[in-house]
């Protein structure tokens, strides 16, 4: 895979330059949206990027009660986000099935969710996390080291201010989601492993 | 040259040539608008699919923002080398990848516009949605795509279109070259016909008919129309002619009655002047035994010359007598009418000819036996009279006159070879002869070669008469071969009597009272002399009161006239009214009328009212005692 190469041998020469455009980021996209000084340009992509997994997987038939049930997305713990992901959702429609954003402390309470992103608060209880979540069909992302390689599905990896994504494909099957390949193309494939 | 003006052949080409050749553009135009129009669809078509196929593929990186990878999915764009410039949109409308590679933000579109595909300034360019699920926009690629592949494809359609209309066009010109004659032929032979006609006046000549279409129907049109021209023209100029004809024959009638006239007058002059002398020579001839051989010899030829002078004003009358329509056909032998015409043109023949130093002889062929038809004797002898003084005029160098008579056999329809069916009479001549034209023309009234000489109207008097005796004529002749002159006259089926030739001299009858009337006193003196001296007795009366004056008286004396003879021509009283009188006064006195000639005679063979008997003038002894034995 030529492609993979290059993103690779790109990642590591930007490595070194990684605060600047970090930093570069960050005032251009406040001086579009103003009112989000608060959030950091980085979440914000991740808003999106949540959001944009909802066209990019496919749920289990079941998975919702009905054809107009809402696509929640949860945030498990602190929430990095802010108000800036209840905007992008606004008004915002997957077919039929508005988007919702719901927030979480608790992880029994964030069963219900299609979408889960799971603070980085909730790292070290990442293993009860999933137990209660366990054979549910809803993808869990997160953003803190080792997140996919213990069993979370999506994890956000910044690699020279850029987000890049690893993806448990088989975490991912396991509950009966379908990650569309245009989603796979972008991201790392990455297996649970055992410790 | 105008248009109008060209050849129609040249025409035709042209508007067969000019109609395929707008057909075929119209077509070719029409073939090629439409090829642009689906072409156009086609690259719509074409181009958006693959706009479909890139935006697809393009969902991922725009909603993972994967810039490298955008790039590199725009830059498979290479593979279509229509495509000039490709970029993609994120959701906030910014670019975020871009084809080729490099190229500054200004080569695009500030901002998407709305979904969809259209024409610019020689490009199709089109923007389409990059959406994952319906509705959620993630952004939107554009695709600008020159039209070079549809200026080339025009250039190649423009070059077969060219290429088509110039093959096609000289096949139409060689084909229009052949089939335009199909129309124009006709009309050129016509036209050539049309020519012809008005520039010959020539009617007989027709235009080629080529077929039954149209112009086959104006073709037996126009060839009936000149064929009925041609009639009325032929009518007209025969009317023309006739009415010519008649015109000249009335002024030449016009012409002959007054020298008829004239004639007759000289005529009668010349007759009263002789007779004193006719009357005295034959008188003395007969009764002076005791004449010298010299004096005898000198009053025959006197004698002859006062009969040759009698003949000549007897053919002057016979000429321009006018004629009658009612013919009395009489027997005729044409031996000896033959004989009577020999003698009697022998002055022109023999004397003329020999004042002018050439020679003439005349002999005559006679069949051995009488040759009698029905007919005009002296028609005949005048139509033989104008044959032999043609033939005379024929011979200016002298030559031979034959006179001919004989049977033909076998030429009358219906008679049997060896039949005789014709009495012939020929006039032959070893002159000049006739060239075609001549021998055609001869018998037209006025036509003659003798110029002012001649009067044109011998022959057709010969034809006259011929016509009127049912007989035919012809004419064997070439020129410097002479000429012979036929006539044929058909013989009766009867044996016709003949009248009796001259009988014998009658003797003079027993005297007799004679009253003799004229306003000639010569005349009367020498017809009162020779009358005494055969015995009778003679009054004599000058002048037609004078005859009337006398004849009454004796009549009251009881001394009647047994006969009157009188002049016809007298001032006052003239020959017609004496008779009335004398036959009034005693209807059984015959009157005998002695006349110069013609003047006031009825229809030939008829006899004048009260008159018994017609005496011509000079008389005869021998007439007079003919005459006076049948009292």
């Amino acid at each position: 895979m030529p492609k993979r190469f290059r993103q690779l041998r790109l990642a590591a020469v930007c490595r070194l330059a990684a605060w600047c455009a970090a930093s570069a980021l960050v005032p251009v996209a406040a001086a579009q949206a103003p009112a989000q000084t608060a959030i950091s340009a980085e979440n914000q992509l991740k808003a999106v990027f949540l959001f944009n997994f909802a066209q990019f997987i496919a749920w289990p038939q079941g998975a919702f009660q009905s054809l107009q049930s809402p696509i929640i997305i949860g945030v498990l713990g602190d929430d990095p986000f802010g108000p800036y992901l209840d905007r992008v959702v606004q008004g915002e429609k997957i077919g039929n099935r508005p988007l919702v954003v719901r927030r979480y402390l608790r992880a029994e309470d964030a069963a219900e969710c299609s979408i889960l992103f799971i603070s980085r608060s909730e790292a070290g209880d990442f293993d009860r996390v999933k137990e209660k979540l366990k054979g549910r069909s809803l993808l869990t992302v997160g953003d803190f080291a080792g997140f996919a390689r213990l069993g979370g599905m999506v994890r956000f990896v910044t690699e020279s201010g850029k987000i890049r994504l690893r993806i448990n494909v088989f975490a991912a099957k396991a509950v009966g989601l379908t990650i569309s390949s245009k989603l796979l193309a972008h991201a790392t494939i990455v297996a649970t492993e055992d410790n | 040259m105008r248009f109008q003006d060209k050849p129609i052949g040249l025409k035709l080409t042209a508007i067969i040539l000019g109609t395929s050749a707008v057909v075929l553009l119209l077509t070719c135009t029409a073939f090629l608008a439409y090829d642009v129009f689906a072409f156009r669809k086609d690259s719509v078509r074409q181009l958006s699919t693959l706009g479909e196929i890139v935006a697809t593929n393009s969902t991922g990186v725009l909603a993972f923002a994967n810039q490298d990878d955008a790039t590199e999915i725009l830059a498979a764009l290479r593979a279509e080398r229509h495509i000039v410039a490709a970029c993609l949109y994120d959701r906030q409308g910014r670019i975020f990848a871009r084809y080729p590679a490099g190229t500054p933000d200004e080569a695009f579109p500030a901002a998407p516009e709305t979904d969809g595909y259209h024409f610019e300034s020689g490009h199709l360019v089109g923007f389409a949605p990059v959406e994952q699920v319906l509705g959620q926009r993630l952004g939107t690629l554009y695709l600008k795509s020159d039209m070079a592949a549809l200026y080339d494809r025009l250039r190649l359609y423009a070059g077969i279109a060219i290429l088509v209309i110039a093959v096609s066009s000289l096949v139409a010109y060689t084909l229009s070259r052949k089939l335009q004659q199909q129309i124009s032929r006709p009309i050129l032979a016509l036209a050539e016909t049309a020519k012809a006609v008005s520039d010959r006046q020539d009617y007989s000549v027709r235009a080629q008919k080529f077929g039954d279409d149209e112009l086959g129907l104006l073709t037996a049109a126009f060839n009936h129309m000149l064929g009925q021209i041609q009639e009325q023209n032929m009518a007209l100029q025969q009317a023309y002619d006739d009415l010519r004809q008649t015109q000249l024959a009335i002024t030449q009638q016009e012409r002959l009655r007054a020298l008829g006239q004239m004639a007759s007058g000289i005529a009668h002059d010349i007759n009263n002047a002789i007779s004193p002398a006719s009357l005295y020579v034959e008188s003395l001839l007969e009764r002076e035994p005791n004449l010298s051989e010299r004096t005898r010899t000198y009053l025959t030829t006197i004698q002859r010359a006062i009969d040759d002078v009698a003949q000549t004003v007897r053919r002057l009358r016979e000429f321009y007598r006018k004629r009658e329509p009612q013919l009395t056909l009489t027997p005729v032998d044409l031996n000896k009418s033959v004989e009577q015409v020999a003698d009697l043109t022998r002055a022109h023949w023999a004397y003329t000819a020999q004042q002018r130093g050439i020679v003439i002889r005349m002999t005559t062929e006679l069949a051995p036996a009488q040759l009698a038809v029905m007919g005009v004797e002296s028609e005949i002898r005048e139509a033989l009279t104008n044959l032999i003084f043609n033939a005379v005029d024929a011979m200016p160098e002298g030559g031979t006159l034959t006179l001919r008579t004989g049977v033909v056999h076998g030429r009358a329809p219906g008679a049997g070879p060896a039949e005789p069916s014709f009495a012939s009479v020929e006039v032959s001549d070893t002159g000049t002869g006739m060239d075609e034209e001549t021998r055609r023309r001869c018998m037209e009234p006025f036509f003659t070669t003798k110029g002012e000489r001649g009067t044109g109207l011998g022959l057709a008097m010969v034809y006259g008469t011929v016509r009127r005796h049912d007989a035919k004529i012809e004419i064997d002749s070439a020129p410097g071969r002479g000429t012979t002159v036929r006539l044929l006259f058909p013989l009766p089926t009867t044996v016709l009597e003949l009248p009796p030739d001259d009988l014998p001299g009658p003797r003079p009858s027993s005297p007799l009272r004679i009253l003799i009337v004229d306003d000639d006193a010569v005349l009367l003196d020498s017809l009162a002399r020779t009358l005494a001296e055969e015995g009778h007795a003679v009054t004599q009366a000058n002048g037609g009161q004078a005859g009337v004056e006398a004849f009454l008286e004796a009549q009251r004396s009881q001394r009647p006239f047994a006969v009157v003879i009188t002049d016809l021509g007298m001032p006052h009283v003239d020959g017609h009214r004496v008779a009335s009188v004398v036959k009034a006064a005693s209807p059984g006195t015959p009157v005998f009328l002695l006349t110069g000639w013609g003047q006031g005679l009825p229809a030939e063979g008829g006899m004048p009212l009260h008159v018994d008997r017609v005496l011509t003038k000079p008389p005869k002894l021998r007439e007079l005692r003919e005459a006076l034995a049948a009292v």
